[in-house]
């Protein structure tokens, strides 16, 4: 069975069931949703539990044709339908079960026009998990951008008081983001050759399934003596065959030999830099952060949960897939400047976070801080880092769903997200206070929760790395001090002294049965991965070693 | 000779299209109009073409012109009630955008003309041409090669006659 | 080639036939006759043929131009409504009549093979744009959009002959191809002889053809007349008249002139610049969302000269797929500005800003989906054909070795970022705004060409290799 397909198409086809099921069926809209991602999040841990820990490649693949463009004298273009999952996108395909499921969860307290919130719901979970598989660059890019659409209206018809304002700027943002990353892949498209259907093309094999790693270096010497006539040659978006240099046009833009310089830089020092700053926008890194504050204030809890639970990791992930092994040289030429952006990054936004009064923007620039270790991590390209920062990704996937939650557990009760609102609600309410204080405890990086692990990790690759200096990874330490800080100081002010809260005269109700079903899990799993990091390690390590080959 | 004619029409013909621009009167410039169209027609018969010039008079000065004269003519001037004088003044204005299109049209045809090698085009590209009447060749050649313009030229007409039709029936407001 | 004969008949025939008494025949009787006309259009499909002494030329690309003009024609027609066949003061016969005319007008933009068959195509086609910009008679704005088109459009058209006739004088011919062989020979005997006349007739030509496709700085006309003319010949306007105007650009510069491109390849580059920026940011700051249309047709031209400028094979399969997925678009949001900004009249006025589109989402889904789809398509958004329109245009521009076309592309994509902003200006209108418009009843062949349209757009946004093999 296709099992990444229906990862991807069940959501899609549940998402046409609910736009357009009648009326009277509005009251299981959110139970049907809620089934749908929970067979999601059955069907990733059975993708979690049958995963080969041991092969570094590409496991589950799937491939069909999908358009295929003649391009005149230019030769044949090629875009797949290709699907699979390797040691960097399992842990995200997991998450993005989890977080969807929990997201669902949450989004019971919607009240109004169900039909649509449920099916923009169902279109974001299928585009967003697909994004994560796709190994068709094109076919990457049509869910990155894909996932904007109905990310756009959660916020915008379901958000604050301000979400037009919110709803555009994200949508902004990160589309000017992903013009950038357009332009890498129509220029990548047009450097990389497939050299399967090449071959097939010019009569060496008769068949697909021929193909040997001889006919591919057969047919990559033919290209570099310019002996395949151009009318021959298969152009790919297929992100399998993008890391070899033999694949390239020799001469192409992006071939690393022909040293194109466009702009007084080399072309492939540009797309690198493209590249980094449409996923920079996404992850989001300073000083391209702004969108994110805004879109979490605005947003209801669900979506917040969503967009900090996972679509802040395709920016992550973006690097490990697309610029790092497309891109290797350059990376390493440029290591320092990503490290020291991934610094700012935690610095200023844990900064930020210390001076925040409401409690959504504080923990949406704790993201911001958290965040960049995972750039610290990418690129000071050791071993450890990476691994690190995939964790790190992971588990601030988990954890700030957490928070939002929590946040909304109160906003949903009192109307007021200001900090100073509250006062030692300890004593009202000691489950949601006991809840509150593991996810902090957990995110500013207290030993055994996961948290701790992705940033030592992080960490230690910065120090490790030959590339970056000491001092800088010294300053991004720093950030852990902050991040107990902001943390620590918000726990004292909200939960401790003696109880009062501005302008509430009800009385204040601990976690209700819903509430909980969401936030334990949440907080084991915080727990687990803390203890048994090898749950999420002994997955990525043996694609990330094969990564960094390439460096 | 032929030079004096030549630079005659020519400056008859810059000095009435000047009136038509700069005159406030309508109907003065109407009048002008019909000697710049007269002067353009005495430059036609001068370089030798014969026909364009026929159709030249009888269009436009015949046609267009007189119609033109109707239309003065026929429109009810309420405008200058106190001094009861019998004209209709027109104003221009945004003068300076059209002198630039103006000036920047004329710039690019002079130079143009100026620097194009006319004797040296003749030689290499152009046939010598018989100085007889163009009227008949052009007769025939509308009647053979040209026949589908001449003949699409019908809807052209036809979609015009039906537009002025449609636009000048009455309406009620 | 037979379609320019069979539509100038049924022009004629649809006058008579408004003789009727029976005014609801003229819209399926216009229908048929279009849709006969596509048929007669493709038995012209792999027959390379030159007719009436070398005026008209047919090939596949003109097939395939003529296919998406009279599909936008088509889809126009569909959605006049028989004009408000109750109103005493329309004469929906002419307007069928002018319409088909105007198609022949386009038809032969598309296939000519003679300067003199672009010049009398041009005119027809400018003509009847004229008469309708003013058709709405007892609309001042109506009046003076027509009015101002007039003036310019004959002067443009003034512009276009005289760059015909010097280059005329410095080729000796007015058939395109022989054009193309006088400029290889006065090249070669002549050696800078040829220059002037040869260099102000192309640039006259060219002003005079963008004037029509309204790229910048000869677009001023444009807002004006497209907000001033009736929302139906608007629509018009936009497609038909620049798919029309864009063909013929590309004709006419890629077959007569391909040997001098820096002539007008480099003016042509600041055109497309310029066109690019004054059309998006102009376009942020309107108010009326017809108006926007207006500007975001500006710089859709700039798009589409891109193409022409990259000069590249795949240039003719670039050009149409931009043009058919711009003319489905284009179509859909007029389709939609038109019940909605007729419902929501005030004292007789159609309200034709952004705030007639507030909650437009509540009681008109059909309406609202399709409008978004359309602004989506427009601004390039993956799973649209727009997407794949950008995505071509953008191709073709890096493919070409030339430095300018890094600047032209940089241009372009800071641009249709500016253009994402003001296209969901209505989007947000219609499903995030507080506002009440009623339930709008929507004839059934009304909602068939939406949905039509909308399938269209999201289909060949999922397999734009369905079209692209065929172009």
């Amino acid at each position: 069975m296709p099992i990444l397909s229906v990862l991807i198409f069940l959501p899609l086809i549940a998402s046409l069931v609910v736009a357009f099921s009648p009326d009277q069926f509005k009251a299981y809209f959110k139970w049907f949703t809620l089934g749908v991602t929970a067979i999601e999040l059955a069907i990733c841990i059975y993708l979690y539990q049958n995963f080969n820990h041991d092969v570094a490649d590409y496991q589950f693949l799937e491939q069909l044709d999908w358009i295929t463009l003649p391009l005149g004298n230019l030769g044949i273009g090629s875009i797949d339908y290709l699907l699979g999952v390797d040691g960097i996108s399992m842990p995200m395909v997991l998450l993005t079960g989890i977080v969807m499921f929990v997201g669902a969860l949450s989004s019971f307290q919607i009240e109004q026009k169900e039909r649509g919130y449920f099916s923009l719901y169902l279109l974001l979970t299928g585009s967003v998990i697909g994004c994560f598989m796709a190994l068709d660059m094109f076919l990457f890019y049509l869910f990155f951008e894909f996932m904007l659409l109905p990310m756009y209206f959660l916020i915008g018809i379901w958000g604050g008081p301000r979400k037009e304002y919110a709803s555009i700027k994200f949508f902004l943002y990160t589309l000017f983001g992903s013009i950038f990353i357009l332009i890498v892949m129509i220029a990548l498209y047009l450097s990389v050759v497939d050299p399967v259907e090449t071959a097939v093309r010019i009569g060496l094999i008769n068949d697909v399934s021929e193909i040997t790693p001889q006919i591919i270096t057969e047919v990559q010497n033919l290209l570099k003596d310019l002996k395949i006539p151009s009318e021959q040659i298969v152009h790919t978006f297929d992100l399998r065959f993008m890391p070899d240099a033999g694949n390239f046009l020799p001469d192409s833009w992006l071939n690393i030999l022909s040293g194109t310089q466009i702009f007084s830089f080399s072309a492939r020092a540009l797309a690198f830099i493209l590249l980094m700053i449409g996923f920079g926008i996404k992850l989001p890194a300073v000083p391209v952060h702004t969108w994110l504050p805004d879109a979490h204030v605005e947003a209801p809890t669900p979506v917040s949960v969503v967009l900090a639970g996972i679509l802040l990791k395709i920016g992550g992930y973006g690097f490990l897939r697309i610029a790092y092994p497309i891109f290797p040289e350059v990376a390493t030429e440029y290591a320092f400047v990503i490290v020291a952006f991934g610094v700012l990054s935690i610095i200023y936004g844990a900064f930020n976070a210390l001076a925040m009064n409401d409690l959504k923007k504080m923990i949406a620039y704790s993201s911001v801080s958290h965040m960049g270790f995972v750039l610290l991590g990418i690129g000071s390209l050791t071993s450890e880092g990476i691994n690190g920062a995939v964790y790190q990704m992971f588990s601030h996937g988990v954890l700030s769903a957490m928070l939002f939650l929590l946040v909304g557990v109160l906003y949903d009760r009192t109307h007021d997200r200001r900090i100073d609102s509250y006062q030692g609600l300890a004593n009202k309410m000691p489950l949601y206070t006991a809840m509150t204080a593991i996810a902090f405890f957990a995110s500013l990086g207290l030993p055994a929760f996961s948290g701790f692990i992705g940033e030592v990790f992080t960490l230690m690759g910065g120090f490790n790395s030959p590339l970056i200096p000491r001092w800088l990874t010294a300053i991004a330490a720093f950030g852990l001090v902050l991040g107990a800080g902001y943390f620590l100081w918000t726990l004292q002010r909200i939960f401790f002294g003696k109880y009062w809260v501005r302008q509430f005269e009800g009385t204040l109700e601990d976690l209700t049965f819903r509430e909980k079903s969401m936030l334990y899990p949440l907080a084991i799993l915080a727990f687990v991965f803390g203890i048994f990091p090898h749950l999420i390690f002994d997955l990525t390590n043996a694609t990330i070693s094969e990564l960094l080959k390439l460096f | 000779m032929i030079p004096f004619v030549f630079i005659a029409f020519i400056v008859l013909t810059v000095i009435s299209a000047c009136v038509v621009l700069w005159s406030n009167n309508v109907l003065y410039a109407a009048f002008s109009l019909l000697l710049t169209f007269f002067g353009i027609a005495a430059l036609y018969v001068l370089v030798g073409a014969d026909f364009i010039a026929i159709t030249q008079l009888l269009v436009y000065v015949g046609g267009i012109l007189v119609l033109l004269l109707f239309g003065v003519m026929l429109t009810n001037q309420n405008g200058n009630k106190e001094n009861g004088k019998n004209d209709i003044i027109g104003t221009n204005t945004n003068r300076l955008i059209g002198f630039a299109v103006a000036f920047g049209l004329f710039a690019l045809l002079f130079f143009t003309f100026a620097k194009a090698n006319f004797v040296n085009i003749q030689s290499n590209l152009f046939e010598s041409i018989e100085t007889f009447s163009t009227t008949q060749n052009i007769g025939v050649l509308l009647m053979t090669d040209f026949v589908l313009p001449f003949e699409v030229s019908g809807v052209l007409l036809m979609a015009t006659l039906i537009g002025a039709a449609y636009l000048s029936s009455k309406t009620k407001v | 080639m037979n379609a320019i004969i069979a539509l100038s008949l049924f022009g004629i025939s649809n006058l008579f036939l408004g003789f009727l008494n029976n005014r609801k025949i003229l819209l399926p009787a216009t229908l048929v006759f279009i849709l006969i006309a596509l048929g007669l259009n493709f038995a012209d499909w792999n027959h390379e043929y030159y007719w009436f002494n070398n005026m008209l030329k047919t090939n596949n690309l003109s097939v395939n131009f003529v296919t998406i003009i009279l599909l936008s024609t088509f889809l126009v027609v569909a959605i006049s409504r028989s004009f408000g066949d109750d109103d005493e003061h329309s004469h929906p016969a002419e307007y069928y009549a002018i319409l088909l005319f105007s198609a022949v007008g386009a038809i032969m933009m598309v296939t000519f093979e003679n300067l003199i068959m672009l010049f009398v195509g041009l005119e027809i086609l400018s003509v009847s744009m004229y008469v309708l910009t003013g058709s709405d008679k007892r609309s001042l704005r109506s009046n003076e959009a027509a009015l101002k088109y007039f003036l310019m459009g004959s002067f443009a058209t003034g512009i276009l002959l005289f760059g015909v006739a010097l280059v005329y004088g410095a080729t000796s011919s007015f058939d395109i191809h022989g054009i193309a062989q006088g400029v290889a020979k006065a090249k070669e005997q002549m050696g800078g002889a040829y220059g002037p006349l040869l260099y102000s007739g192309v640039i006259l030509i060219m002003v005079g053809l963008l004037f029509k496709i309204s790229a910048a700085p000869f677009h001023f006309w444009t807002p004006d007349v497209y907000d001033g003319a009736p929302s139906i010949f608007t629509a018009f306007m936009s497609t038909v008249v620049k798919t029309a105007g864009v063909a013929a650009t590309y004709r006419i510069l890629s077959i007569s002139f391909p040997s001098v491109y820096g002539l007008w390849g480099n003016p042509l580059v600041y055109i497309v610049c310029a066109t690019l920026i004054i059309g998006n940011i102009t376009a942020v700051y309107q108010q009326s969302f017809k108006r926007m249309l207006a500007y975001s047709s500006i710089s859709h031209a700039g798009y589409l000269l891109i193409t022409v400028l990259a000069k590249r094979p795949e240039t003719n399969s670039s050009l149409l797929f931009y043009s058919l997925a711009y003319a489905i678009a284009t179509i859909t949001a007029f389709a939609v500005l038109m019940v909605v900004s007729e419902a929501q009249a005030k004292n007789g006025k159609a309200d034709e800003s952004f705030e007639a589109l507030n909650g437009l989402a509540n009681n008109n889904p059909l309406l609202a989906f399709s409008l978004t789809i359309s602004m989506l398509s427009l601004a390039g958004i993956p799973l649209t054909a727009g997407f794949f329109g950008k995505f071509f245009v953008f191709s073709d521009a890096f493919s070409n070795p030339s430095s300018l076309f890094k600047w032209i592309l940089v241009i372009a994509i800071l641009m249709s970022t500016v253009g994402i902003y003001y296209y969901f200006k209505p989007i947000i209108a219609a499903y995030m705004k507080k506002g009440e418009v009623a339930k709008i009843e929507l004839s059934p062949l009304y909602k068939f060409i939406l949905i039509l349209t909308t399938t269209l757009t999201i289909l060949l946004g999922l397999a734009p290799d369905l079209v692209k093999n065929i172009f």
